[in-house]
């Protein structure tokens, strides 16, 4: 809408004008030409209303028969028009659809989403369609370049959105659903889940970062090395107190796959799917007490007290 | 001289219709006046319990991070929201609207069924009690309005939150079926005599569209909650994906009732509007035939749409451009009716009052809703706007634009009928303001939201998600619209103690309601009228063909009404009618038990209650309790007071007619029968294409072990098939005043109904799958279930119509009650052949 074209400027944005992929872009347009006609039509409409009901009437009584064909033909006039505005709607429509099927095939590289109750799970394939490396909650793509999304429930429906990049497809459990997602410039961009999933569906976020094929080249190539198994202690504490029954670190014994991969955790921006930001503090207050911090989340309450905490967040953040 | 006698007719026919005071005499009735407010003020008292919802919500997200509420509560606030005002409210109170004005704008005494009309609105309360009960036990429904498997699956959630939910929709669903089929019989039979069908008010429409739509639609909601019932208590697998069960599933038969659903609780909230224009407008409403098949095509066009409520789900584009078509498509109807009341204004005089203003505002919110509904429609930008804000505001537009707004201008227009009193102007333009404003200002900031990526169903955002400015607008808006509606509360309270003596026509309105006095007597019309035109009270001294409605027949000696034919509404019978009833009441409450039962698996309650369901409904049906039908004169006689002459009356055809039901040829049981088939065949349609569907997307072989054993289904088809044939004898034989022969037939009907059960029992325990092996199986036995069910039921109709005729309460002329169990009988027998034919013969065919 043109009010809302006005509100969302500047730089990072995450709203549905902001076309900053390939889809994105083919739908903004759509949006904006959408929204306005029905802006337009709105005014229109109400500019009438308003006009029959205060305009000044010869106080003879018109004879009803005459106004009422008068009338009938007005109506005539008013629903052909919009007959002809809503086929015009339809044909962009359809056209939008038939572009959007052509265009969005092909892909360098492809990545199994998987939605679980309150995170996402990103399995990089390679090109033999085998699992390269694991990772959660941020994505990282190469800008410029489409990626194809295969899209699973792992428990319940969840929907992919990120705005700015395009449009959403659910994640249905026993369904492959696939999307495409391609972003024109590095940055990073940021969505949710878009189905109603349960308790913490407010907190499970999305970011998607893009960049550089040189910088995500580097990136895969960190992703894909093992944890050094080299804190006997902190790995002590994770299989004691049950964080390797969810969560797996490549490289040492923890294997779970119930939560997110933490083998890389401490390259991530934010933690428990963007519901709070990477730091040594912030990671301390989730690990002692994640029902404060996602309440609804499916993370239990571990047990540490503060000194195993420390330890843990000393060894998480070096797991980068 | 006339004025004595009037009143001495008025004496009796009041003796014939109140209602007694006192506690039984309220829980007893069935004057539709009494049950039509009692409708409108329960769904009000809903209506402000899911406002308050609303407001806390709105508190919550006022601001980023807030902890006014947790997110468990807030998801069960949203899903509460959702279900009070889409179920307990919005059909609901245009139920009430309609059952008020229907008898009195047709010029009947009552609706076609009274009695059944008393029990809709029982159950109503009932299913209304049931799903808050789960307030009060701490579980209440937390996924959804539309409450999406697996996470409403019994893995997820396994308390009895989604019990609630489903079962209180097959609860309310029996109230809403018991309405609708109860509108369309007293559309078509009770009209008064020359109320043809082109001169009905458009609220007659609007419902009778809307309740036939729910014959249709609502048996998807109760076939898709049963399902879900039978996964989440017996360990079916409709729905789960590890046994071959879909999850789409739920959301096609979830939508394929919901959108329909969207029209049923608008449509006659805008046919409400357009019978208040002309009043206000002081003109005939412009393109009356328009707007009538405006109507009701769009309760046809709603049928074809439901998938777009799914257009993320990952569909084809094929299909994705057939249904953003199909539902732009029902923007040229909804275009028709929005000129039409246009058109109305400008040609007419409006009289600017708060029934104007609030006419006017629902045009202009229903314009909003209808415009950025088309923008939904569009399945490509769809992807961006479902699921998220934008979507909120498209559905609140169209919900309070489209329902609340048109009824609180019928509040305020019907009130003086309703209550002999006027409502305050000054109120009334003051609570417009605050809601039309308060509106705009909560909704319209929700488009931007969602065009800034906010998802619905969100408790909570953080401050640099740049929604907080736009939430806050919200929420202040929405707090100025709940002062809006407490202006408008504290306005009908005060009119209702002291506002205005209204006369019988305060608005000088030319339609039926307005000829009686206000509010009306218990039996609406002194004398019968005769209806000429679409404004009987506008007709001028220099028309032709003038209603007469003081001259009619009083069919003052017992409950009666009279029936008139579908189309032209040429008088055909008398009929008795039944008076007021405990049984109604009795059977809600024992049905309310019946699902508590049910939640809880408690089956011996749930056995006992449906042991006093079945004994409530006994009692009503009791031969020789004071059920009308049986209550017939003597003496068959022409009936109604000899017209008292004038030349001008043309009351012949009607004081010729003839009294009892015997002489109606399509009774209104007949007509509530075949309704009952339409939406009972719907159900079973459902079922079937629920079979088919997992059947298709079966990921492994559908069949475990083969198709079923035909070695016993084909012999039981012959019994079941040839028990269709005896009872059809029987039939003949009663009209042939065979009594003897008739009660053999009937009693070998049974025997071989009794036969088919019993083999069915055997072919089950032959069977190498069960219920809980696989989608296949819980299919299998959930439809073969169901349709033996209805078999049992058959049984016990025919039981009932035994034991009248052993009482020699059914002859030749008066077999009504046969005929319609046979009916009900042979529907069963076809639904077993398409049920053979989809489950045993399909896989042979390889379909």
């Amino acid at each position: 809408m043109i009010a809302a074209r006005a509100l969302a400027g500047g730089p990072g944005r995450a709203d549905v004008f902001a076309g900053a992929g390939a889809q994105g872009r083919l739908l903004a347009p759509l949006g904006w030409w959408l929204n306005d006609i029905a802006l337009a039509v709105t005014i229109l409409v109400t500019i009438l209303i308003v006009v029959a009901i205060v305009r000044r009437r010869h106080d003879s009584p018109r004879l009803a028969e005459d106004s009422e064909a008068r009338g009938i033909r007005w109506i005539i006039g008013a629903v052909a028009a919009t007959t002809v505005i809503l086929f015009i709607m339809f044909v962009y429509t359809a056209r939008v659809l038939t572009e959007n099927a052509g265009a969005l095939h092909g892909s360098t590289l492809t990545v199994r989403v998987t939605g679980y109750r309150y995170w996402w799970k990103y399995e990089y394939l390679g090109s033999d369609g085998h699992t390269d490396f694991v990772t959660a909650n941020e994505l990282h793509i190469p800008a410029g370049q489409r990626v194809q999304l295969l899209l699973d429930g792992g428990d319940v429906i969840h929907s992919f959105w990120v705005p700015a990049l395009g449009g959403k497809t659910d994640l249905i459990p026993g369904q492959n659903n696939r999307m495409w997602l391609e972003a024109d410039s590095a940055g990073e961009y940021h969505g949710s889940c878009a189905e109603f999933c349960g308790a913490e569906h407010a907190l499970m976020r999305i970011l998607v970062v893009a960049e550089s094929a040189d910088a995500f080249a580097r990136w895969e190539a960190v992703q894909r090395q093992p944890a050094a198994d080299s804190a006997p202690e902190a790995l002590a504490l994770i299989r004691t107190h049950g964080c390797a029954s969810c969560h797996a670190i490549a490289g040492t014994d923890a294997r779970g796959d119930a939560g997110p991969d933490l083998t890389h955790v401490g390259g991530r921006t934010t933690l428990a799917a963007g519901t709070i930001d990477n730091n040594p503090r912030e990671l301390a207050r989730w690990l002692a007490t994640p029902d404060l911090v996602k309440p609804g989340s499916l993370m239990p309450a571990t047990g540490l007290d503060t000194a195993e905490v420390a330890t843990l967040v000393r060894y998480l953040r070096t797991l980068k | 001289m006339t004025e004595i006698a009037e009143s001495a007719v008025s004496r009796r026919l009041r003796a014939i219709w109140a209602t007694p005071a006192g506690i039984a005499g309220s829980l007893a009735t069935v004057d539709h006046k009494t049950i039509g407010i009692r409708y409108v003020v329960t769904a009000m008292i809903f209506l402000i319990l899911g406002g308050v919802e609303a407001l806390v919500m709105r508190v919550q997200l006022a601001r980023p991070d807030a902890g006014f509420v947790s997110p468990q509560l807030y998801n069960e606030l949203f899903t509460m929201h959702g279900v009070t005002m889409l179920f307990l409210f919005a059909l609901p109170v245009l139920s009430g609207f309609s059952n008020y004005l229907w008898p009195l704008m047709i010029g009947a005494r009552d609706m076609a069924f009274p009695r059944i009309n008393a029990v809709g609105y029982w159950l109503f309360v009932a299913a209304g009690v049931f799903i808050y009960t789960s307030m009060a036990t701490g579980t209440m429904p937390n996924a959804g309005w539309f409450n999406y498997v697996p996470l409403s699956s019994a893995r997820y959630i396994p308390r009895s939150n989604i019990d609630y939910f489903a079962l209180g929709m097959i609860f309310l669903g029996l109230s809403t079926t018991a309405g609708a089929i109860n509108f369309v019989v007293t559309f078509f039979k009770m009209r008064a005599p020359g109320m043809s069908i082109d001169r009905v008010p458009i609220l007659l429409w609007g419902t009778v569209t809307v309740s036939v739509s729910i014959l249709f639609a609502l048996p998807a909601l109760t076939a898709s909650c049963l399902l879900l019932y039978l996964d989440r208590h017996f360990g079916m697998h409709f729905f789960d994906p590890d046994h071959g069960g879909q999850p789409l599933l739920w959301q096609h038969l979830f939508w394929m009732f919901g959108h329909p659903w969207v029209y049923i609780v608008v449509l006659p909230a805008m046919s409400m509007a357009s019978d208040m224009l002309p009043t206000t407008c002081r003109r005939p409403l412009i393109g009356y035939t328009y707007v009538a098949l405006a109507t009701v095509s769009v309760g046809i066009l709603g049928f074809g749409v439901w998938v777009h409520h799914m257009f993320a789900v990952g569909l084809s584009p094929i299909s994705l451009s057939f249904f953003s078509g199909a539902s732009m498509a029902i923007a040229i109807p909804s275009a028709v009716s929005v000129f039409a009341w246009i058109a109305t204004m400008w040609y007419g005089r409006p009289v600017r009052n708060t029934v104007l203003l609030f006419i006017a505002g629902f045009i202009v919110l229903f314009v909003i809703g209808g415009v950025d509904g088309v923008v939904t429609a569009s399945a490509p930008f769809d992807w961006q706007v479902t699921d998220s804000y934008y979507i909120v505001a498209h559905l609140h537009y169209v919900l309070i634009g489209i329902n609340v707004f048109p009824v609180i201008a019928g509040v305020h227009y019907w009130f003086p009928k309703a209550t002999g009193r006027l409502m305050s102007e000054r109120l009334g333009r003051l609570s417009f303001w605050l809601m039309f404003l308060g509106f705009n200002i909560a909704f319209f900031p929700m488009h931007f939201l969602g065009l800034l990526g906010m998802p619905r169903r969100i408790y909570t955002y953080a401050p640099w998600q740049g929604w907080a400015m736009w939430n806050l607008v919200a929420t202040i808006g929405s707090f100025t619209f709940a002062l809006g509606f407490l202006v408008f509360v504290i306005n009908v309270w005060r009119s209702y103690r002291k506002g205005d003596r209204a006369s019988a026509n305060p608005w000088g309105a030319g339609t039926l309601e307005w000829s009686v006095s206000s509010p009306p007597p218990p039996y609406n019309f002194v004398q019968i009228p005769r209806v000429a035109s679409r404004h009987p009270l506008w007709e001028g001294e220099d028309d032709d063909r003038r209603s007469v409605l003081d001259q009619g027949p009083a069919l003052d000696d017992g409950h009666q009404a009279v029936s008139t034919t579908a189309l032209e509404a040429r008088p055909t019978a008398i009929l008795p009618m039944p008076g007021d009833s405990l049984w109604p009441f009795y059977l809600s409450v024992a049905t309310l038990f019946l699902f508590y039962g049910l939640v809880y698996d408690s089956f011996v309650v749930a056995g006992i209650s449906a042991f006093a369901v079945a004994a409530c409904m006994v009692g009503w049906l009791w031969p020789g309790a004071s059920i009308a039908q049986f209550d017939e004169p003597e003496e068959p006689r022409e009936a109604g007071d000899p017209p008292a002459t004038t030349s001008s009356m043309p009351m012949s055809d009607l004081s010729l007619t003839p009294v009892g039901i015997a002489v109606e040829p399509h009774p209104p049981g007949q007509w509530a029968m075949a309704l009952l088939i339409v939406t009972e065949a719907s159900l079973f349609a459902y079922l079937l294409f629920s079979y088919f569907y997992l059947d298709v997307l079966s990921p492994t072989a559908w069949l475990p072990g083969g198709a079923p054993a035909l070695r016993i289904a084909i012999p039981n088809t012959a019994i079941l098939l040839s028990s269709s044939v005896v009872l059809y004898w029987a039939e003949r034989r009663l009209a042939a005043k065979d009594v003897t022969r008739a009660k053999w037939g009937l009693m070998f009907t049974m025997l071989l109904g009794a036969l088919f059960l019993c083999l069915q029992g055997v072919e089950y325990a032959h069977e190498p799958f069960r219920p809980q092996s696989n989608a296949y199986g819980s299919a299998f036995f959930t439809i073969t279930g169901l349709h033996g069910a209805h078999v049992f039921v058959g049984l016990l109709l025919l039981g009932v119509v035994l034991t009248m005729l052993w009482r020699g309460k059914l002859s030749s002329e008066r077999r009504h009650f046969l005929s319609n169990a046979a009916l009900y009988w042979h529907f069963v027998d076809a639904v077993w052949i398409a049920v053979f034919a989809s489950l045993y013969l399909a896989p042979r065919l390889g379909l």
